[in-house]
């Protein structure tokens, strides 16, 4: 039994009828997902590959049993469909989209939480559990199933590390996107915590890039709670000019935190393994697996 | 989008927080114009967004009309880090009896709006805030509500100062948090905060930032886009198309386009460790067209010097065969002997391969971005 999503996973797909909707739509059910229902306001009524529409989710959840809501609207748009699905009570929301404005991301994470709502994203390409199922847009065909457990804040460095070791015979467990943003839902101690105990799950890479505190967060738990499985970490952007910063406000926060360098000492302190290039995570999969 | 000071302070002025009086100009006389209808001594600070301004001599006092003029003349025309200098602010000098900080940023790690002041306030409050703590309040500000509790804040503030300073300080409180939720901004910050001989607090110097991926709706905040005075052609054109481009030093000679930043920054990074210099980060985003993809090259390539690019995509959110195309009708318009290898996978991968091979341009199909790069290399080599 996979976390976070299976073969048994009920999808409700939010934005179903736009260009990115009805494609992922028709990419899921190939996926053999069971896509329940689609939503988009003032189009009920209509289906999408054979999906029925409605207007609201909670129209949508009435009719169906969702488990999960893949959420593909545009940005301006994003703040009401994701509390609808948040107040609907579905257990598992993905955000896709990206270019969230923060205080958007904010307020979507903080009802999430207030409800008990597992939230991925915003700016995710998802969650897949190779060969079971997957509420994401990642190519299904580059994904194998597996024993390796990838968390990741980028979706093409997790769509290029998982076809790197599908095409080397390693396959995945689960992958999760917990997206690039600084309000995500989903952080790296959170999913941390679920693989911790996946007893599918055997080795984990977690794939970081420059900004915000997420992987000097996850260095300290690592720490703190004696992590019990063996774990190598990428980190993008090292050669990536620094930005300029306005005013003070955000160095008294993060001081230092938030380079390539603070990420990798943070994690490498803890013990976690540096890979400093893409393929030295395929050849420290390959020894610990 | 960072605000110019005396954007940041029109934007605070229309949610009643006071402001020093005074304008900008760009002319030595409209500063002696706004010097005489003040009537009294004024500060001319330069309009940069870097925050050496002070230190490079960007902030002078006048007193005089030949003073401001003096003034004005050292200041125009100065560059400050990269930044020149096109407006000068002239207003009021005040009466400062004390300096204190208000600042509002978004905490990464609580994920949630900070609200935080202290007593001491001016150039060094970083330092206080590493070395003392104590004396800087951070207040967690709920992104779905509007009421704050302040009594942490009003505690540290002490009998010293009157009932009238704390009444001012509560109404600007409220007035920072709903300016920075209702402006969508990252940063809002009022360093120093000013009391004034006459029992006053005025926000002396503003710094704003608003969330760029909120602009759509604020268009009333009426920031004109004068960001881009600093940018070249390419940086213009990259932007007006939505691409992520930033280009990087003088020497980089290996042009780097890749979707998503993760793999954007990965591929810079691994041109560098394996001995290249990356030109530029590109990322296309999600979603992307063949124009943008046709205008992503032809800007990357526009580079003097460039000797190869290497182009990094998958079809995730985004589509091999429509990116393959706008590669494609690229090529007709850049330099022949430019070497480019494309590593390229995902949704209608097939289709995109089928393009690029009949142009004969190398892909990398199931090999790792490294390999990618090691196979640009040795082809710039001539291997």
């Amino acid at each position: 039994m996979a976390v976070l999503v299976n073969d048994q996973t009920k999808v409700l797909i939010q934005g179903i009828t736009g260009k990115q909707g009805s494609y992922h739509a028709e990419k899921m059910l190939e996926y053999h997902m069971e896509v329940v229902a689609g939503v988009a306001p003032g189009r009920g009524g209509q289906r999408v590959s054979g999906v029925p529409v409605y207007h609201t989710v909670q129209e949508a959840a009435a009719k169906h049993t969702v488990d999960a809501s893949l959420i593909l609207v545009p940005a301006p748009f994003i703040l009401p469909a994701a509390m609808e699905a948040i107040d609907a009570g579905i257990p598992l929301v993905v955000l896709i989209t990206e270019h969230v404005p923060v205080h958007d991301a904010m307020k979507i994470r903080n009802r999430a939480r207030e409800k008990g709502i597992r939230l991925v994203g915003p700016n995710t390409i998802g969650v897949i559990s190779p060969g079971k199922g997957k509420v994401g847009i990642m190519p299904g065909y580059i994904y194998s199933e597996g024993r390796i457990g990838i968390i990741s804040r980028s979706g093409t460095l997790t769509h290029e590390i998982s076809s790197n070791l599908t095409y080397r015979g390693f396959g995945q467990s689960t992958c999760i996107g917990i997206g690039g943003d600084l309000a995500v839902g989903m952080d790296f101690v959170e999913a941390l915590e679920i693989f911790r105990n996946d007893e599918e799950t055997d080795v984990i890479v977690m794939i970081g890039e420059i900004g915000g505190v997420g992987e000097e967060m996850a260095a300290e738990y690592i720490r703190k709670s004696g992590y019990p499985k063996p774990m190598v970490a990428y980190i993008a952007g090292l050669t990536a000019p620094e930005g300029k910063k306005m005013g003070h406000a955000g160095a008294i926060v993060s001081g230092n935190m938030g380079s390539a360098k603070s990420k990798m000492e943070a994690l490498h302190k803890s013990g976690v393994t540096i890979a400093n290039t893409l393929d030295e995570i395929l050849k420290y999969v390959e020894k610990n697996q | 989008m960072d605000c110019f000071e005396y954007e940041g302070k029109s934007i605070f002025m229309r949610y009643g927080i006071p402001i020093p009086q005074g304008r900008i100009t760009d002319q030595q006389k409209g500063a002696v114009d706004i010097f005489n209808e003040l009537g009294k001594p004024c500060v001319l600070k330069a309009q940069v967004l870097s925050g050496k301004r002070g230190k490079a001599g960007g902030i002078k006092i006048a007193e005089t009309r030949e003073e401001v003029e003096e003034a004005f003349d050292m200041i125009s025309g100065m560059e400050i880090g990269e930044e020149k200098v096109r407006r000068i602010l002239v207003e009021e000098k005040l009466d400062i009896k004390e300096e204190f900080y208000l600042g509002m940023t978004i905490d990464p790690f609580l994920k949630a709006p900070l609200l935080m002041f202290s007593l001491e306030g001016g150039m060094d409050i970083e330092e206080l805030a590493e070395k003392h703590p104590e004396k800087l309040v951070k207040i967690k500000v709920n992104p779905n509500a509007s009421t704050v509790d302040y009594s942490e804040i009003l505690a540290k503030i002490g009998l010293e100062n009157k009932d009238k300073m704390k009444d001012q300080l509560l109404r600007m409180m409220d007035q920072l948090v709903t300016l920075f939720h209702e402006t969508d901004a990252t940063t809002a910050e009022i360093n120093p905060l000013v009391l004034t001989g006459q029992g006053e607090l005025i926000a002396a110097d503003s710094k704003l930032v608003i969330d760029d991926s909120a602009m759509f709706r604020q268009k009333d905040l009426n920031l004109e886009d004068r960001r881009d005075e600093d940018q070249d052609e390419g940086e213009k054109r990259a932007e007006a198309l939505g691409l992520a481009f930033v280009p990087l030093d003088e020497t980089g000679d290996i042009g780097t386009i890749a979707g998503g930043a993760g793999l954007a920054l990965a591929t810079m990074d691994a041109v560098r460790y394996y001995g290249g210099k990356p030109a530029n980060f590109l990322d296309v985003g999600g979603g992307v067209t063949e124009e943008q993809m046709r205008e992503a090259v032809r800007i990357v390539a526009a580079k003097k010097g460039l000797k190869a690019m290497i182009i990094n995509v998958f079809g995730g959110i985004n589509n091999c065969e429509t990116m393959a195309k706008g590669i494609d009708q690229a090529l007709d318009e850049v330099d022949k002997s430019m070497i480019l290898v494309v590593k390229m996978r995902g949704h209608s991968q097939e289709e995109g391969w089928s393009i690029l091979e009949k142009r004969g341009i190398p892909i990398v199909k199931h090999g790792t971005t490294e390999e990618a790069v090691k196979m640009l290399l040795s082809r710039i080599r001539g291997e």
